[in-house]
C-alpha cells in the first residue's frame, strides 16, 4: 500500500468533509472563504456580484462578495482586496455559504429515497417538525435550520403548506430537469449527552437530501445521484407498501391509492437500483456488504392499522425514553418483516440481508390518517405515528444520540 | 388525599370532608365552621371568626375603600361580601393601620382559621378542596375566592355551584335519577333560592322569577318555573343553610304540599362541594335555556305517589355501561382487527349516554388572535370525533371550528363503580403539535366527551360530542428462553394483570428466518395444561428443547384459538427468536 494512502487512513488524518449542499468532498484546508462587502479599516470595499459557480451549481444568482482562498481550518480570514475581515466560509466546489460550526462539528448527510407517490416529502416534513416538535422535546434535543435558505425554505414551502394550509405537496422536481442540481435542508442537530464530568450539548449537521421519486425509475436516473448517495452517512430508503401488491389489496377502504404504470415502479425495482448503485462503490462495502446504514421505512401504516392484530409493537404508544430504545425497535423490525413477507413476499427482505450490513424496518404513519381525495390532510389534522424511529436509530448508528439496550 | 369542600357563606365558613375521609379514626363524615368575620383590632393584631364578632374595646369602622380608616379598628363583618364587592368596586380594599389587604388577603384569613380548625378535627392534613360557589357569584367574585384559598395555602381542585352541590349533598344526581327540584338554601345572611331540573347526570338551572319576600311565596315561584303554577311537576324542596330549621321544612311541606327534605342542611353546601370532587361526570347547564328533555314518561316511578320520594330514588333498573354510552356491547375483535370504537359526533339519545359536567368554561389567557367581541367561549359539540387505542392510551381526534383554540375533553376510565374520571382543556395549538389528545387509559373501558369552546357560538348547542372505547380481554403475557448448552431447556413464564383462566397452550418450534403465523409453521415441542393464573403472579414452565440449526423461533399458540377467552401475547416480539 503506497505510504500517502496509508497515512490517509491513520486515524491522526484529517476526515474529509463532505459538503452538505453539493455532496463533494474535501480537506478541510480547502474551504474557501467570501468576502462580506462591508467596508473595511483601510476604506475599500468589494464589489458584489453573482457568483458564476455558485450559479452553475446551484441555480443561485444573488450578487455576493468575492470568493478568495485562506486557511480552511480557520474560522476566519481577511480579504485580499478591502482587508475586510470575513466569516463566511464557502465550499470549495458548490460556492455555497457552509454553515457556522462545519468541520468544527460532525457532519452527517442523510439521503432519502423512495418510490414516487412513497410519500417522501411528506415523510420529511412531519419528520423535521416532529424532531422540532415533540420529539425534540423527548431526546432533550434541538433541530434548527442552519442557514437562510433552509429556514424560508422549510417553513414556507413544507412546513406552512402542510401544516397551516394542510396541502398535500406536489411531486418533487426531478434532478434530472434541473441540470442535475438537488437542494438539500441542511439543519444543526443539536442533542443533551452525558460527558465524562458533565452534560454538555453535541452538535451535528444533518444534510436532508429528499430524491425525486422519478429519479429512481432507472438505473440512468438513479444514477444523477450517485453523489448524493454514495456520500451519504445513512439512507432512509421509503418503501410504500401501497405500491406492493399483496398490500394494495388489504388496505383499509377508501384508501387513496398512488398510481400504477410505466411511470411507477414497484418497492423491489427501486431497492435494486440504488443498491447496485451502492454495491459499485467500492469505499462503501464491508466485507462485501454495504455498510451504510439504511432504515428501511414503511410509510402509510394508517392504511393497515385494521390489519394489525393486538399485541403488534405498531399498535401500541411507542416508548418515549430520552434515547433509542433498542428492544422496540426490534420488535417493529421483526414486526414488519412478517408483514412484509404478506406484502410483498421475501424478495426485500432477501436483498436487505444479502447486500447490506446495517439495517433495520420500521413502519410508520406520517399523517396518522388518509388524505383527503383534493390531496388535502384529514380534518382532523395530522397525527403522526412512529415517524421519528428511522431517523433516531440512524442518529443513534452513526453515535449521535445514545441508544438503550443493545442490538 | 381527601378532597374538602368548602362553603363560605355570608355570614360563617364551613369545611367539610366525607366518610371514610381524614375523621381519623371514626372514618366518618365531619365539618368544622367559622364566622366569615375579620377584625383588624391594632396594627399587629387580626382577630378571625367568633373573636372578631366580640364587640370591640376601642373605635371601630366599617370596612370601605383604602384610607377610610388608618387610625380606627377595621371590621368586615363578611368576607364574603367583600369579595363581591371587590369585583364591583376598584377601591375594595381594606385599609387598616396605615396598612391595605386586598380582599383576598382578607378571606384568606378566615379559610385559614377554617383549615387550622380542620386539621385540628381532623389530625391530617388538610389541603385539596373544592370551593362552592353561590349562583350569580360571577367571575371577578369567583376568582377572588379562588385566590384567596390558595392565599392560605389550600390548594383549589375545583369548584361547584352551591344549589348543585346541595343536590349531590343529597344525592339527588345520579343515574336514573329525574328530578325536578326547588334548593332553598337559608342562611344568617340571607336566602338563596334555585330551581333545577336533574336528569342524571345533566343538571339545568332554570331562571327564577323575581323572589318574594316571604320565604314560601318565595319558593312557590321557583317551584312554578319547572313544576307548573300547581307544582304538580315539582318533586321536592332541598334545604340547606343555618336557617333551614325543623320548622322551616314544616312549614313549607304543609303550604307547598311538596315533600321536603332536610338533612343535616347546615353542613349540605360544603359536603356536597366535597363529594364532587369524587363524583365524576356531571354537566351543568346555567345558560338558563333547558338543555334536557322532558322527563321521559317511560321512567315514571312506581313509588311516584309516595308521600316522601327520595330524590336520589332511581326511576329505572341501573343500565350497564354499554348501555349507558349508547351501543351494545362489542363483540369480540377478530385476530387481526382492533377492537372498535363507538363514535357519534351528533348528539345521542339522552336517555342512553352518561353526559359530562359543563360549567362556564373562561378560555385561559389569550393563546390566540381570535376576535375579542364575539362574545365569551361556548362549549359545542365537536364533529368527527374519533379514539383510537393504543393498547394502554388511547388518541382522541376530532375536527376543530373555525376560531376555536380550546376544548374541553372529559373522560370516565372504567366502570362506574371503581372508574376514574377528569376533564382537561386542550388548546388547539397542543392538539396540532401532538398530534391529537393522548391520554393513558388502561386496559378497561373508557368514555370521553369533547366540547369546543367557541366564541359566539349558539349558548345551547345541545350534549357533547362522546366517543367510548371498549375494554381489552384479559391478557396472559408470555416471555421464552432457551438455555444453551448440549441439553437445550426452554422455560415459558406466564403472567397476566388479572386473574384469569387461559386455555391449553401449544409452544412452538419454527425453523427459518420469519416468525410463524400459526402453530402449523412449526412443531409443537410442549403442551401447557390450561390452569387459573392469578393476578401479576407468574408461572413459569420448563420443557425440553429439542435440536435446530439457524435461526429458529419459539412461540406460544392457543392449543384451540376458538377456545380462548384471554388474548396471548408475547413480552416481546424479537425475543421470541431463539436461534
Amino acid at each position: 500500500m503506497p505510504l500517502l494512502r496509508k497515512l490517509t487512513r491513520t486515524p491522526l488524518a484529517p476526515k474529509p468533509l463532505t459538503c452538505p449542499y453539493c455532496y463533494e468532498r474535501f480537506p478541510i484546508r480547502d474551504i474557501l472563504f467570501r468576502c462580506n462587502t462591508r467596508m473595511s479599516r483601510t476604506g475599500r470595499r468589494c464589489v458584489a456580484k453573482t457568483d458564476g459557480i455558485l450559479e452553475e451549481r446551484t441555480g443561485n444568482r444573488r450578487e455576493l462578495g468575492p470568493v478568495f482562498s485562506a486557511d480552511g481550518r480557520k474560522t476566519t480570514a481577511v480579504c485580499p482586496d478591502c482587508a475586510s475581515e470575513t466569516r463566511y466560509r464557502v465550499c470549495p466546489v458548490c460556492h455555497s455559504q457552509l454553515p457556522t460550526q462545519f468541520g468544527l462539528v460532525d457532519n452527517l448527510l442523510i439521503a432519502m429515497v423512495g418510490s414516487k407517490d412513497s410519500g417522501k416529502t411528506v415523510y420529511m416534513t412531519v419528520l423535521l417538525h416532529e424532531v422540532m416538535n415533540r420529539i425534540g422535546a423527548r431526546l432533550d434535543a434541538s433541530l434548527l435550520a442552519a442557514d437562510e435558505h433552509t429556514l424560508s425554505r422549510f417553513r414556507l414551502n413544507y412546513e406552512e403548506s402542510l401544516y397551516a394550509e394542510r396541502r398535500l405537496p406536489t411531486t418533487t422536481t426531478s434532478a434530472g430537469t434541473r441540470d442535475g442540481r438537488v437542494d438539500p435542508l441542511v439543519f444543526r442537530f443539536s442533542v443533551r449527552r452525558n460527558g465524562p464530568i458533565r452534560q454538555a450539548p453535541v452538535h451535528t449537521l444533518l444534510s436532508f437530501f429528499d430524491a425525486a421519486g422519478e429519479d429512481l425509475v432507472s438505473q440512468e436516473s438513479v444514477d444523477l445521484n450517485t453523489r448524493y448517495l454514495a456520500n451519504a452517512d445513512g439512507v432512509l430508503l421509503l418503501l410504500d407498501p401501497l405500491q406492493m401488491p399483496g398490500a394494495r389489496q388489504s388496505a383499509a377502504p377508501d384508501t387513496r391509492l398512488p398510481g400504477v404504470g410505466a411511470r411507477y415502479d414497484t418497492s423491489v425495482g427501486v431497492l435494486t437500483r440504488i443498491t447496485d448503485m451502492l454495491l459499485s462503490q467500492p469505499g462503501l462495502l464491508n466485507r462485501g456488504l454495504i455498510d451504510v446504514p439504511v432504515a428501511v421505512v414503511f410509510p402509510k401504516l394508517d392504511a393497515f392499522r385494521h390489519r394489525l392484530r393486538r399485541g403488534s409493537p405498531l399498535t401500541v404508544e411507542p416508548p418515549a425514553g430520552p434515547r433509542f430504545d433498542v428492544a422496540d425497535s426490534l420488535d417493529v423490525h421483526t414486526e414488519m418483516m412478517g408483514l412484509l413477507r404478506d406484502w410483498d413476499g421475501v424478495q426485500i427482505d432477501q436483498v436487505m440481508a444479502n447486500n447490506y450490513r446495517r439495517y433495520r424496518y420500521f413502519g410508520v404513519s406520517a399523517l396518522g390518517a388518509n388524505p383527503t381525495s383534493d390531496a388535502e390532510v384529514a380534518q382532523t389534522g395530522i397525527q403522526p405515528y412512529r415517524v421519528a424511529d428511522p431517523f433516531v436509530w440512524l442518529l443513534s448508528e452513526l453515535g449521535a444520540v445514545g441508544r438503550e439496550g443493545r442490538g | 388525599m381527601t378532597v374538602f369542600g368548602i362553603d363560605l357563606g355570608r355570614s360563617a365558613a364551613r369545611l367539610a370532608w366525607p366518610a371514610g375521609g381524614p375523621g381519623a379514626a371514626t372514618g366518618t363524615a365531619g365539618s368544622v365552621a367559622v364566622p366569615a368575620a375579620v377584625r383588624f383590632a391594632g396594627p399587629d393584631e387580626t382577630l378571625v371568626g367568633e373573636d372578631a364578632l366580640r364587640p370591640p374595646a376601642g373605635p371601630a369602622s366599617p370596612a370601605g375603600p383604602a384610607g377610610a380608616a388608618d387610625a380606627a379598628q377595621v371590621f368586615v363583618p363578611s368576607v364574603r361580601d367583600l369579595l363581591v364587592r371587590s369585583a364591583e368596586a376598584a377601591d375594595a380594599d381594606v385599609r387598616a393601620f396605615e396598612r391595605t389587604y386586598s380582599p383576598e388577603s382578607v378571606a384568606a384569613l378566615v379559610l385559614a382559621e377554617l383549615a387550622t380548625r380542620a386539621r385540628a378535627a381532623t389530625a391530617g392534613q388538610v389541603r385539596d378542596v373544592v370551593l362552592a360557589t353561590p349562583t350569580g357569584f360571577g367571575v371577578g367574585p369567583g376568582a377572588a375566592q379562588r385566590r384567596a384559598a390558595e392565599e392560605a395555602g389550600l390548594a383549589v381542585k375545583g369548584t361547584v355551584l352551591a344549589p348543585v352541590a346541595v343536590c349531590l349533598h343529597y344525592g339527588a344526581v345520579g343515574e336514573g335519577v329525574n328530578q325536578n327540584l326547588v334548593v332553598c338554601d337559608v342562611g344568617a345572611g340571607g336566602r338563596e333560592i334555585s330551581a333545577l331540573l336533574v336528569r342524571e347526570y345533566l343538571v339545568d338551572l332554570v331562571p327564577v322569577p323575581h323572589l318574594a319576600e316571604d320565604l314560601v311565596a318565595a319558593v312557590r315561584a321557583a317551584g312554578a318555573a319547572i313544576g307548573g303554577p300547581d307544582l304538580d311537576d315539582l318533586d321536592a324542596v332541598l334545604l340547606a343553610g343555618d336557617g333551614a330549621t325543623e320548622d322551616v321544612a314544616v312549614r313549607l311541606e304543609e303550604a307547598l304540599g311538596v315533600p321536603v327534605r332536610r338533612a343535616e342542611p347546615e353542613t349540605a353546601v360544603a359536603n356536597g362541594a366535597a363529594r364532587s370532587a369524587s363524583f365524576g361526570f356531571l354537566r351543568v347547564n346555567t345558560s338558563g335555556a333547558p338543555t334536557s328533555s322532558p322527563r321521559p314518561d317511560t321512567y315514571q316511578s312506581p313509588v311516584a305517589d309516595v308521600d316522601d320520594p327520595e330524590p336520589a330514588t332511581s326511576r329505572r333498573p341501573p343500565a350497564s355501561f354499554e348501555q349507558r354510552i349508547g351501543r351494545t356491547s362489542p363483540p369480540a375483535p377478530p385476530p387481526y382487527e382492533e377492537p372498535p370504537a363507538s363514535s357519534s359526533s351528533s348528539p345521542p339519545p339522552r336517555a342512553e349516554t352518561v353526559l359530562p359536567p359543563r360549567t362556564e368554561h373562561v378560555p385561559p389567557r389569550a393563546t390566540s388572535s381570535a376576535p375579542a367581541d364575539t362574545g365569551p367561549a361556548r362549549p359545542q359539540p365537536v364533529a368527527a370525533l374519533h379514539a383510537v387505542r393504543r393498547e394502554d392510551h388511547a388518541l382522541l381526534t376530532w375536527i376543530w371550528p373555525p376560531d376555536c383554540v380550546n376544548s374541553v375533553v372529559r373522560w370516565r376510565i372504567g366502570t362506574s363503580d371503581d372508574g376514574r374520571s377528569g376533564e382537561t382543556v386542550c388548546s388547539r395549538r397542543v392538539y396540532e403539535h401532538e398530534g391529537g389528545f393522548l391520554l393513558r387509559v388502561g386496559l378497561t373501558e373508557s368514555l370521553f366527551t369533547v366540547e369546543a369552546l367557541v366564541p359566539g357560538a349558539h349558548p345551547d348547542p345541545g350534549p357533547p360530542s362522546s366517543v367510548a372505547l371498549a375494554a381489552l380481554p384479559p391478557t396472559v403475557r408470555y416471555a421464552l428462553t432457551v438455555t444453551r448448552g448440549r441439553r437445550r431447556t426452554g422455560r415459558v413464564t406466564l403472567t397476566a394483570d388479572t386473574d384469569c383462566s387461559f386455555p391449553t397452550i401449544d409452544v412452538v418450534l419454527s425453523e427459518g428466518r420469519y416468525l410463524p403465523r400459526g402453530a402449523h409453521e412449526g412443531e409443537v415441542v410442549h403442551r401447557i395444561a390450561g390452569a387459573r393464573l392469578a393476578q401479576r403472579t407468574p408461572l413459569t414452565v420448563e420443557f425440553p428443547v429439542p435440536r435446530f440449526r439457524g435461526p429458529a423461533w419459539l412461540v406460544c399458540f392457543p392449543a384451540d384459538p376458538a377456545d380462548s377467552l384471554v388474548e396471548l401475547l408475547p413480552e416481546s416480539l424479537h425475543r421470541l427468536k431463539v436461534g
